[in-house]
């Protein structure tokens, strides 16, 4: 008894053997491999199949109505084997007469045939074209070492694909796939288990009880390391999406969680962070060159877990190297900005203006800060957290950057008090650095015996950020009072202090400048008392 | 092998002529494939009958030829192929220059020293 399969071939229903069937489904494939590369193909296989139907009307009768083996390999013989079709692809003619047998690459399958667990040290045997004993006993020898051997071979069973066709198993050995060795091979296999497809009757398996034992603990073990490694490459993906989301939203809302704790809260757009740190242009494409650098491997990712768990086989390769070109060429737009931007920043210049602060003999030396007066509340001095160097915020509508400025307080030779404002920033070239830094606007009031210092100085778009810092250094003569004003709290960064703490804890205090620097004179002196 | 390297020879100069011969088919009558196949075991021309398949369908992306679909009783429809007015300029031109090769190769055969 032989099982028969119904096909459609050229638009013509036939009954075929399984066996045939196999060798035609075979021979169509070749076919189709053999002119993949040239325009038409499918016409062309459609030809073939139609006259092949023709062929076939030929073989059937009202006594004969299942086409055989030997149908369809005298067909078969008709049409020509693919490589004597000859057609355009003339680089494989010459190898039709070089090669030879046995010498073609071999490709790795678990062999089924010669299998005791699953088929792993058979199909590396043939591979390798040892015989598989000798790799069994490598991988009992390797699973003594901490298991080694135990783990490598879940892994292979896991990644290497069974032998299943006639074709494939060929394959394995080296051996041509043509028409006339996968009928050999059929025609041997049906010889030696005594069905055509050349599957062992689950009875006749080799190794027993312990082999089946062992196999059935090996699936489980299989499957658990399957589902493990999907849960693994599941959380990749979903922590992909949500990077991804939250990018996407960054340019289409403008604001995401990671940005608003930097910047305060979600009043600022994407734009306006460009607009600071990076040329507007060079921004939006490096956002796009980064969306592609992360987009690409989790579509990928997801691509790729939905085919393992769906099963299906799509043609993706001129995809995923197209892919991949755009990811390598994001990637390198990324850097050459990101090395672009970089030099934006490669030198140093300063600026310092000096002028003398004089008091009357024998007076206090009064210092406090203020606001400045366009400014409102939002940039007090106190809305900024103790750490924070600088943050943007939006004044009179337009956005802007403010930073806190360092206020040094030292001993100076000089008889009198002096204050110097050291302006520095960074630039491509010195010239720059130093337009940059003189572009820093900061002042300060002095009359009589009071110094009033503003507490923030901004930076607006259009100077950008150019890893600005100010300093503001007074110098004070020995002997000479000074009162620190409470506002000075969050400004004071460095003072020279007899007293070794904090330079903020001396705000609101009388001190005296010593050689050692300032020393405390009266705790919690209120300013009305000078 | 010396067997092989004349099949090869042969084949080489089949493949050659094959082209020329199926336009030159086609310009006496409208045929289908297996027509034209006929023709062709008939002159010994063709092995084996998948190669004309490529043939055909490139001499028409090729816009030497055209086709139409008839009905047949016995089967399902056929491709009847046709020259186009182009390729009936290229046979032309064909014919010419296998003239001269013919020309060309007996003088090369029948030179007398």
């Amino acid at each position: 008894m032989k099982k028969s399969i119904k096909i459609n071939l050229g638009g013509v229903v036939f009954q075929v053997d399984e066996d045939a069937y196999d060798l035609l489904r075979n021979y169509l494939d070749q076919l189709d491999a053999r002119f993949a590369s040239i325009p038409g193909r499918s016409e062309i296989l459609s030809d073939i199949e139609t006259r092949m139907a023709e062929l076939f009307q030929g073989k059937i009768s009202a006594e004969k109505e299942a086409l055989n083996l030997a149908d369809a390999t005298e067909i078969i013989d008709i049409m020509g084997e693919p490589e004597e079709i000859e057609d355009e692809v003339p680089e494989a003619e010459p190898s039709a007469y070089t090669k030879e047998p046995g010498r073609r690459g071999r490709r790795m399958y678990r062999d089924p045939d010669n299998q005791v667990i699953s088929g792993v040290c058979s199909g590396l045997g043939a591979y390798l074209n040892i015989d598989p004993v000798f790799v069994r006993i490598l991988f009992v020898v390797f699973t003594m070492a901490y298991g080694t051997g135990l783990l490598v071979y879940f892994l292979l069973w896991a990644v290497i694909p069974e032998a299943r066709t006639a074709a494939e198993k060929l394959e394995m050995y080296g051996e041509e796939v043509n028409v006339f060795n996968i009928e050999k091979k059929v025609r041997q296999e049906y010889r030696r288990t005594g069905n055509p497809d050349g599957i062992p009757a689950s009875g006749r398996r080799r190794g027993g009880f312990i082999g089946r034992f062992i196999r059935a603990i090996a699936r489980i073990i299989l499957v658990f390391f399957k589902i493990i490694g999907l849960i693994i490459l599941g959380s990749f993906a979903i922590a992909g999406v949500a990077i991804l989301a939250s990018l996407i939203a960054l340019a289409v809302g403008g604001s995401t969680w990671f940005l608003d704790s930097a910047w305060n809260d979600s009043m600022f757009k994407l734009n306006d962070v460009f607009d600071f740190f990076v040329t507007p242009a060079g921004g939006t494409i490096a956002f796009i060159a980064l969306l592609l650098l992360v987009a690409i491997p989790v579509l990928g990712l997801i691509y790729g877990l939905s085919k393992l768990i769906f099963r299906f086989k799509a043609n993706d390769r001129s995809v995923g190297i197209s892919s991949f070109g755009v990811w390598v060429i994001a990637l390198i737009v990324l850097l050459v900005i990101g090395i672009n931007e970089g030099m934006q920043y490669s030198n140093r210049g300063q600026v310092e203006q000096e002028s003398e602060l004089m008091i009357p003999q024998g007076k206090t030396l009064l210092i406090k800060s203020l606001p400045s007066p366009e400014y409102d509340d939002e940039t007090r001095i106190s809305s900024f957290d103790y750490h924070s160097e600088f943050r943007m915020s939006k004044v009179n509508d337009s956005v802007c950057l403010l930073i806190k400025p360092n206020i040094r307080i030292e001993n100076t030779r000089d008889s009198v008090p002096g204050i110097s404002i050291r302006k520095i920033a960074r630039g491509p070239n010195y010239d720059a650095a130093k337009r940059n830094a003189g572009e820093i606007l900061y002042s300060y009031q002095f009359s009589d015996t009071t110094l009033v210092l503003e507490q923030i100085y901004r930076l607006t778009a259009r100077n950008r950020f150019h890893a600005q810092e100010l300093e503001v250094i007074i110098g004070i003569p020995e002997g000479t009072r000074v009162y620190l004003d409470k506002t000075m709290k969050h400004l004071l960064y460095a003072v020279d202090n007899t007293e070794d703490t904090w330079s903020g804890n001396l705000a609101g205090d009388l001190f005296v400048m010593t050689p050692e620097g300032l020393s405390r004179v009266i705790r919690n002196q209120p300013a009305g008392g000078i | 092998m010396e067997t092989e390297k004349i099949e090869n020879a042969k084949a080489q100069m089949r493949k050659g002529v094959l082209e020329y011969c199926i336009l030159t088919v086609l310009n006496q009558q409208d045929c289908y494939a297996t027509d034209i196949l006929r023709r062709l075991k008939e002159a010994r021309l063709i092995v084996v009958e998948g190669t004309l398949y490529p043939l055909l369908t490139r001499q028409k992306n090729a816009g030497l030829l055209s086709y139409r679909w008839e009905e047949s009783q016995q089967g399902p429809p056929r491709k009847y192929y046709k020259l186009t007015d182009q390729g009936k300029d290229f046979l032309k031109e064909l014919d010419s220059s296998w003239d001269d090769l013919v020309k060309a190769v007996s003088l090369i055969q029948h030179h007398q020293s």
